[in-house]
């Protein structure tokens, strides 16, 4: 008879006994489970994928582990994630991730204290089964020290430059005087930094619990400098920016509505009188957060959860049942926008002296800008970088 | 010998030992080197329609729409029809052909990890197809279409045509001004002057794909630099310079993935017109 080992306690301590073919199969699946939560944990994050297949396959699928079966019980979300679009967003998690999570708590449940697992836990169901919260972490309603650093560090010079791009249209639309822009260019930096925060709190948040609406850096920052030119501006010249800013949303309303039709066109070679009216129901039925920039840019295989009963009524029978087999946006987050503009830095506002004490200034393209690419300009980055550390305040440093 | 394990035991070196194969094994699991399965490929391939056996039902309904969509605009007759059915069911039959090959070669080296990343290079031109159509203008049933329809329907075709990719192009133009307002804000006058360059200068693209941003910028880029600096200012035109210049050099990424070809300037002709053509 083959003998079969297992490790118990006998009377001199730990000691091999004999055991029973279905205890041995139970602790072999034991210690299976427990050595494949470690293996996830140790070696290897959620997200983790060969390098040069992220970087060689834009807007493709990326490989996922051969070994993972459970992504195919769920078609629809394991499609998804294979998308890499909304990568830079919180997307549904696909059930592959819910599972190696799962595997990821328990395994640090194992090795930590029972406290700590009890935490971890509990706000992995908070996750699983309510609030709005998925991942496994707690939401937080302050952004610790680090985070901010870290987020500064990396966002920093584009908050900057969203600030300075609207702060020169203000100027150059609305012609303040050089003390007047002074005083709105302190509100800027301090809507900077209340911008900063609150991004940085929701990355840290892992982007629940967020609307897409609500991730335009530009449109934060315009909302507040339009608070702030009704405090330092003549109300005509505030009426201005006002107008403008309305103009900018209704043109980006309307862009969006193009190419969301468009994308239903192209799923459902609409004709012309369809493609009108779908453009009139997305008109009346309009939603902020279909519009993101980042999905007119790279969302091409996503529509925005537009209500089917406003659609299907101007559908052939063939179209809805393609519409049916369409990928919608759900839950991806796009991440926040802070506009294409990397790599440019731009310098603060100058100001032709002989004009300052003029009621009107007439705004001039003063500005002289530095690319950061260019090797002579490297002081002009550190000057600006000095001037951003010094202008925050102590949290951001 | 029962006396020789529980010293190995106490001893930390067989429960180590133990830990370190299973973590090497489910970690060579893990991490690919068994190979990646048919399945994988399949998503790789078909991406958000899953499997070969869902991406054929769904081109049968996508060509379905096609013929419902042509007949209306030009009336087709039954032999019409037949034809141009047949057309399409051979662009879907090509493109299985295509991805069955690749999965052959796929299956002969999927143990190998860099082996496989040289397979993303068949791949992409698959997921490409998929994205952009399988009924665009390389067709074969864009080419039947042109050769079945008489004058008359293929006029009343182009209309519609025309109008669809007019949609399409006001849109692009659309998405290339919204994010350059996000990036430097414009005013509404320089918006409408932007757009009537944008129209004037620039044509609607032969294919539609996911990355038609990226080919309209492309096209904005070869646009006379003066021609925007007339309408921006200094700092607009330097963030907004920037984002063309990217575009400049991307002219081969954009052919390699299918996004731009040689003859995306050409329009459809009839038959007679291909001949005077050449």
């Amino acid at each position: 008879m083959i003998q079969k080992w297992h490790f118990g306690r006998g009377e001199n301590g730990l000691m091999i006994r004999k055991i029973r073919p279905l205890q041995r199969a139970t602790a072999v699946c034991a210690s299976s489970l427990l050595a494949v939560s470690l293996t996830l944990v140790i070696t290897q994050p959620c997200d983790a994928f060969p390098v040069d297949f992220v970087l060689t396959a834009p807007g493709n699928a990326r490989p996922a582990k051969p070994e993972i079966k459970e992504a195919k019980e769920a078609p629809v979300d394991a499609r998804k994630a294979d998308d890499p679009e909304p990568a830079a967003g919180n997307k549904k998690p696909v059930k592959r991730g819910v599972i190696r999570q799962k595997a990821a708590v328990v395994a640090v449940g194992a090795a930590e204290a029972a406290a700590e697992v009890g935490v971890v836990l509990g706000n992995v169901f908070d996750g699983l089964f309510g609030r709005g919260n998925r991942g496994g972490k707690a939401v937080v309603a302050k952004p610790n020290a680090k985070a901010l650093q870290n987020f500064e560090a990396q966002y920093g010079r584009h908050f900057d430059q969203v600030v300075k791009t609207e702060l020169h249209f203000i100027r150059t639309i609305c012609e303040p005087t050089r003390q007047q822009y002074e005083a709105m260019a302190t509100d800027g930096k301090l809507l900077r930094i209340k911008t900063i925060r609150k991004f940085a709190l929701q990355q840290q948040n892992g982007n629940r619990g967020i609307q897409s609406k609500n991730s335009n850096t530009r449109t934060l920052i315009a909302e507040g400098l339009l608070l702030s030119a009704k405090r330092h501006l003549s109300a005509d010249q505030a009426a201005i920016y006002e107008r403008e800013l309305v103009a900018r949303k209704e043109a980006a309303q309307k862009v969006a509505i193009l190419v969301t039709a468009g994308k239903l066109d192209r799923r459902l070679i609409l004709d012309m009188s369809q493609r009108a009216q779908i453009t009139t129901v997305l008109n009346e039925n309009w939603n902020p957060s279909w519009g993101a920039p980042q999905m007119l840019m790279r969302g091409g295989q996503f529509l925005p959860d537009i209500p089917d009963l406003k659609i299907t009524p101007i559908l052939t029978d063939t179209q809805k049942k393609v519409l049916k087999t369409t990928t919608q946006q759900h839950n991806v987050f796009w991440g926040f926008n802070v506009g294409r503009n990397q790599g440019i830095v731009l310098r603060d506002e100058e100001w032709d002296e002989e004009s300052k004490d003029e009621a009107s200034h007439k705004a001039e393209a003063t500005n002289k800008v530095a690319d950061a690419d260019k090797p002579g300009d490297d002081n002009a980055v550190k000057a600006v970088d000095t001037k951003q550390a010094e202008a925050a305040p102590e949290g951001l440093k | 010998m029962n006396e020789q394990h529980p010293t190995l035991w106490r001893s930390g070196l067989l429960p180590a030992a133990i830990l370190i194969l299973c973590v090497t094994h489910f970690d060579s699991v893990a991490y690919g080197q068994v190979g990646w399965t048919d399945q994988q490929l399949d998503q790789w391939v078909f991406q958000q329609y899953g499997n070969a056996s869902t991406a054929r039902v769904r081109l049968k309904d996508l060509l379905k729409l096609y013929m419902e969509n042509v007949d209306q605009i030009c009336s087709l007759s039954d032999a019409q029809k037949q034809k141009l059915q047949l057309a399409g069911q051979g662009d879907v039959e090509r493109f299985f052909r295509k991805y069955t090959e690749v999965k052959t070669k796929f299956q002969t080296i999927r143990n190998d990890q860099q082996k496989v990343n040289q397979v993303f290079q068949d791949i992409r031109p698959l997921q490409a197809k998929l994205t952009t159509g399988l009924f665009d203008r390389d067709s074969l049933l864009q080419k039947c279409l042109v050769n079945t329809i008489n004058r008359k329907q293929f006029l009343q075709y182009l209309k519609v045509d025309k109008d669809r990719q007019r949609f399409h192009h006001e849109a692009r133009i659309g998405v290339i001004i919204s994010l350059l307002d996000q990036a430097a804000p414009v005013t509404a006058e320089q918006r409408r002057e932007l757009s009537e360059l944008l129209r004037r200068e620039t044509k609607p693209l032969g294919k539609s794909s996911q990355y038609d941003h990226y080919a309209m910028m492309y096209q904005a880029a070869k646009i006379d630099d003066g021609k925007f600096q007339q309408i921006l200012d200094d700092i607009q035109w330097l963030i907004f310079k920037q984002q063309l210049s990217q575009m400049r050099g991307m002219e081969q990424w954009l052919k390699k993935n299918g996004i731009l070809s040689d003859d995306d300037d050409s329009e459809i002709l009839l038959p007679d017109e291909q001949v005077v053509a050449e």
